[in-house]
C-alpha cells in the first residue's frame, strides 16, 4: 500500500508540473476509464471496494490533490446513483462496464460544465483597456483571457517570468490565441508595477486554512500586487477546495539540488519549492463555477463544501471496514 | 633482428587491442596511430594501407547512421512506442514482451545502440513509474538488441564486415541465422519472465495499480502529442526506411550492393527532409570516430595479414583437426568468449583472414559456408555475456544509471553468463544440425 500511495504521488506531482491541475485529473478520469475497461473483476461491488482503496490512496498522497480526490468522489457517487439497487444486490461486472464509463464520461463532461459556468462569471469582469499580469502556468486564467477577448474586451497582458517551462507554455496559449503581450523577469516587476491594472492567479487548491496553494512565485507577486493596491483576483472551481483539515506546511515540496559554479570549482545546494502558500484575506475576489465571491462568501462556500465530504468519506470508511470484516 | 620483423606487426596489434580494452584513450585514435605506424614501418606501403580500408564497410554503415538520424529526428520512434505502450493496456507483461520483441526486431534493422536509446528510456519510465525494478527488463532488452541484431545484415557491425568480406546479401544472412535467433530470443525472454514473474503477473484485478499503470500511460500520451509531430516528415522518413530495407532484400534481383543501396536510401531521405533536418546537423549525428575505428582496424589486420601470421594459424588449426563439426563448435565458442570480454570489431576483423584460410583448406565440403555463420552466430551472441562486451550493454546500463538504477559488473554477469551461454548453445545446435541433417 506504502508503495503504492508512493508511485501514485509521485505520478500526481510530476503530471500537475508538465500538465496543470485541471487537466491532470481529467487524464486520471481518463486512465480510470482504461482500467475499467480491463479490470477483471466479477462484480460491481468488488469493483467498488477497489475503488475505495483507490480513494483512500488517492487521499493519502504527498501531497494530496484535491481535484483528483473529488472526481473520485464523484465517481463513486454517481455509480451508486445509475446503477440500480446499488450496494444491496451483487452486480456482474461485465454487464456493468459499460454504464461505469459512462459515469466517468458524465464527470468528464460536468467538469467541462464547471469551467465554462466560471468563464460565463468571468464575463463579468471589465478588463477594457487595462493590462492584466499573470505569473502561474494555469489554463483556467489562459480561458479566462481568452474568454475575455472574445467578448471584444482589448487588454494587455503582462507575463511574470518564472520557470522556463512554464513561461513557454504561457507564451504559447498566448500566441495561440492572438493575445498581445510582453513578458518581464518575476524580480523585475517594481519596474512595471505602475501599469499594472489587475492580477489573474489560477490556484491549486484552497486549504482549510484558508490559504490558496500557487505556483511559486506567486505570494512574492500578490504582496507587491497589495502594496500598490492593485486588485487581486483568483479563478478555480470549488471541487479544486481541498475538503480536509491540513496543515499550513503540507503541499509544498521541497526539492535539493547540488550545483556547481560554472567557472570555479565551488559547490552549493539550491532549493526548489513546489508551491507557495497565500492567504484568502490577500485576494479581493474568486472567480469560481458559482459565481464571483467574496473572501467571506468562499469561506462559506468552503464549509458547506467540506461537510459534504465528510459525509462522503463516513460511506467509504463503512464499505472499506466492510470489506475487512468478510476478508 | 630480422626474425623478429614478422612479429611487429603483430606486437603493434595486440599493443593496440590491450589498450583498446584498457579504455584509457580514444579507440579510434589508438587504431589510427597503430594503423599509421604499420606504415611507417614499412609493413604496408599507403597505397596498400588505402585498399586495405573496406570502403563498403565504411559506406554501409555510414549511411544506416544517416538514415537512422533522420527517422529519430522525425519522432518516429516516439510515435511508434506510445503506440505500443497504449496497447499493452498496463499489463506488466505485455510491456515486458512488446518492448523485448520491439527491441529485438528494431535492432535487426538498426544498430544495437540506437535501438537501446530508442526503447530503453521509455521502459525504464513505465516500470519506474509502475514502482517495480526495471532492471530485468533493461537486461533483456540489452539482450534482444544483442540477439536481434545477429539476424540481419546490418543488425550488428561485425555482420557487416563479415558479410563485406564474403559478399554475402542481406538475404542469405535472414535465411541462415533467422532460426537460431527466434528461438534464442524466445528461449531468453522466457527464462526472464520465469524468473520475474512476481513482477510481471498481471495487474487486472488490482484496481489501484492498474490506474496508475493506465495514468502513465496518459502521460506518456499527453507528452508526446506536444511534440508536435510533423506528419509528412514521418511519413518520408518511414517510407525511404522500409524502401532501403526492401531494397536489401530484393538485392539479388537488383544486383546493386547494399552499401550503394544503403547510400541512396540516406541521401535521397536526407534531400527530401532537408527543410526539417540540415545536412549539417545530420551529420553531427555520424559516429565518425566509429567509422575510423573500422578504418584503422582494417589496416591493422592488413599488416598482420601481410606477415602470413594469420594464414599460418588457419593451417594450424585445419592440421589440428579436418572436423567441420569440431571446428565450427570452436569457432561460435572461442569467438563468443572473446566477444564477452573483448571488442568484437578488431576480433571479427582478424578472424575473417583465418576463416577465409580454414573456408580454403576445406574447399569441396558442402557445409563450408557454415563457417561464416558460425562465426556470426559467435561474435555477435557473445556481446550479451559482460557488461564490456558490447556498445548496446554499455550505453544500456549507463542510461540505467542516469535513471537511478546502478547496476554493476557482478550483478549483470550473474544473469547475463547463464542467458548467453544458453544463446551460444542454441547456437551450437543449430549448426551442428546443419551439418549432420542438412
Amino acid at each position: 500500500m506504502q508503495n503504492t500511495i508512493r508511485q501514485f504521488s509521485h505520478l500526481l506531482r510530476q503530471t500537475e508540473m508538465e500538465i496543470g491541475t485541471r487537466d491532470m485529473s481529467l487524464l486520471i478520469l481518463r486512465a480510470l476509464q482504461d482500467a475499467i475497461r480491463v479490470f477483471s473483476g466479477k462484480t460491481v461491488e468488488s469493483f467498488i471496494k477497489k475503488l475505495d482503496c483507490t480513494i483512500a490512496i488517492a487521499c493519502s498522497t504527498e501531497p494530496k490533490f484535491a481535484l483528483v480526490i473529488d472526481t473520485l468522489y464523484q465517481f463513486k457517487d454517481s455509480i451508486v446513483t445509475y446503477i440500480p439497487e446499488m450496494p444491496t444486490a451483487q452486480h456482474p461486472f461485465a454487464d456493468h462496464r459499460h454504464t461505469l464509463l459512462q459515469c466517468i464520461d458524465r464527470i468528464i463532461a460536468h467538469a467541462e460544465d464547471d469551467t465554462l459556468l466560471l468563464l460565463s462569471h468571468a464575463r463579468s469582469l471589465d478588463m477594457r483597456g487595462k493590462t492584466i499580469l499573470i505569473h502561474d502556468h494555469s489554463h483556467t486564467v489562459q480561458d479566462v483571457l481568452w474568454t475575455l477577448r472574445q467578448d471584444k474586451q482589448d487588454f494587455t497582458v503582462v507575463v511574470a517570468e518564472q520557470d522556463h517551462e512554464k513561461t513557454m507554455g504561457n507564451i504559447e496559449s498566448l500566441t495561440d490565441h492572438g493575445l498581445s503581450f510582453t513578458v518581464v523577469p518575476s524580480y523585475m516587476l517594481s519596474n512595471v508595477e505602475k501599469e499594472v491594472d489587475a492580477c489573474f492567479i489560477g490556484g491549486l487548491t484552497l486549504k482549510s486554512t484558508y490559504d490558496f496553494v500557487v505556483d511559486t512565485g506567486t505570494s512574492a507577486i500578490i504582496s507587491e500586487c497589495r502594496l500598490h493596491r492593485i486588485p487581486v483576483y483568483v479563478f478555480m472551481t470549488t471541487s479544486k477546495f481541498s475538503l480536509w483539515k491540513s496543515t499550513k506546511k503540507e503541499t509544498v515540496q521541497v526539492h535539493r539540488h547540488r550545483r556547481s559554479h560554472p567557472t570555479r570549482a565551488i559547490t552549493f545546494d539550491r532549493l526548489k519549492f513546489s508551491h507557495d502558500r497565500v492567504p484568502l484575506s490577500s485576494i479581493d475576489t474568486v472567480v469560481t463555477e458559482k459565481g464571483v465571491h467574496s473572501a467571506r462568501e468562499i469561506k462559506r462556500i468552503y464549509t458547506h463544501r467540506l461537510k459534504e465530504r465528510l459525509q462522503q468519506e463516513k460511506r467509504s470508511l463503512l464499505t472499506i471496514m466492510d470489506e475487512g470484516g468478510s476478508t | 633482428m630480422e626474425t623478429f620483423i614478422p612479429f611487429l606487426p603483430v606486437g603493434i596489434f595486440f599493443t593496440a587491442i590491450i589498450l583498446i580494452a584498457l579504455e584509457v584513450f580514444e579507440k579510434s585514435l589508438i587504431v589510427l596511430l597503430a594503423g599509421t605506424l604499420m606504415v611507417i614501418l614499412g609493413f604496408l606501403t599507403p597505397e596498400e594501407a588505402v585498399e586495405a580500408v573496406d570502403f563498403e564497410t565504411i559506406i554501409l554503415l555510414m549511411s544506416m547512421m544517416l538514415l537512422v538520424a533522420i527517422a529519430r529526428k522525425s519522432g518516429v520512434f516516439s510515435w511508434m512506442n506510445v503506440r505500443l505502450v497504449a496497447l499493452t493496456r498496463g499489463n506488466p507483461l505485455f510491456i515486458f514482451i512488446t518492448f523485448s520483441l520491439l527491441t529485438a526486431i528494431l535492432s535487426a534493422f538498426l544498430d544495437n545502440v540506437t535501438t537501446i536509446l530508442v526503447v530503453l528510456p521509455i521502459t525504464i519510465e513505465l516500470f519506474k513509474g509502475l514502482g517495480q525494478d526495471p532492471k530485468p527488463l533493461i537486461f533483456t532488452e540489452i539482450f534482444m538488441s544483442n540477439i536481434g541484431g545477429t539476424m540481419t545484415l546490418i543488425g550488428d557491425p561485425p555482420n557487416i564486415i563479415i558479410g563485406g568480406a564474403r559478399g554475402l546479401s542481406f538475404n542469405d544472412f535472414i535465411v541462415n541465422l533467422w532460426i537460431p535467433v527466434s528461438i534464442g530470443l524466445v528461449i531468453a525472454m522466457g527464462i526472464m519472465i520465469l524468473c520475474h514473474w512476481q513482477s510481471l503477473k498481471p495487474i487486472a484485478g488490482d484496481l489501484p495499480k492498474l490506474m496508475i499503470s493506465t495514468a502513465l500511460i496518459r502521460r506518456l500520451q499527453y507528452l508526446f502529442i506536444r511534440l508536435n509531430l510533423q506528419k509528412a516528415f514521418v511519413v518520408k522518413s518511414v517510407l525511404i526506411l522500409l524502401l532501403t530495407i526492401a531494397g536489401f532484400t530484393l538485392q539479388p534481383v537488383l544486383h546493386i550492393h547494399p552499401h550503394v543501396i544503403a547510400l541512396f536510401g540516406a541521401s535521397l531521405l536526407a534531400l527530401l527532409c532537408s527543410k526539417e533536418a540540415h545536412i549539417h546537423e545530420l551529420l553531427h549525428e555520424v559516429e565518425w570516430t566509429t567509422l575510423l575505428f573500422f578504418s584503422g582496424l582494417f589496416v591493422l589486420v592488413a599488416a598482420v595479414e601481410q606477415t602470413g601470421i594469420l594464414k599460418q594459424m588457419s593451417m594450424v588449426i585445419v592440421n589440428t583437426t579436418t572436423s567441420l563439426p569440431f571446428i565450427l563448435l570452436l569457432i561460435i565458442w572461442i569467438s563468443g568468449l572473446v566477444s564477452m570480454v573483448f571488442d568484437n570489431i578488431p576480433f571479427v576483423t582478424v578472424m575473417i583472414p583465418v576463416v577465409s584460410g580454414i573456408e580454403a583448406q576445406l574447399a569441396g565440403d558442402p557445409h563450408v559456408m557454415l563457417l561464416w555463420w558460425a562465426l556470426s552466430l559467435g561474435v555477435c551472441l557473445g556481446g550479451n555475456g559482460t557488461i564490456i562486451g558490447a556498445s548496446a550493454n554499455v550505453i544500456g546500463t549507463d542510461l540505467a544509471r542516469r535513471e537511478g538504477f546502478s547496476i554493476s559488473f557482478m550483478e549483470y554477469l550473474k544473469v547475463s553468463l547463464p542467458i548467453t551461454c544458453t544463446v551460444l548453445l542454441i547456437a551450437s545446435a543449430y549448426i551442428l544440425t546443419r551439418v549432420y541433417f542438412f
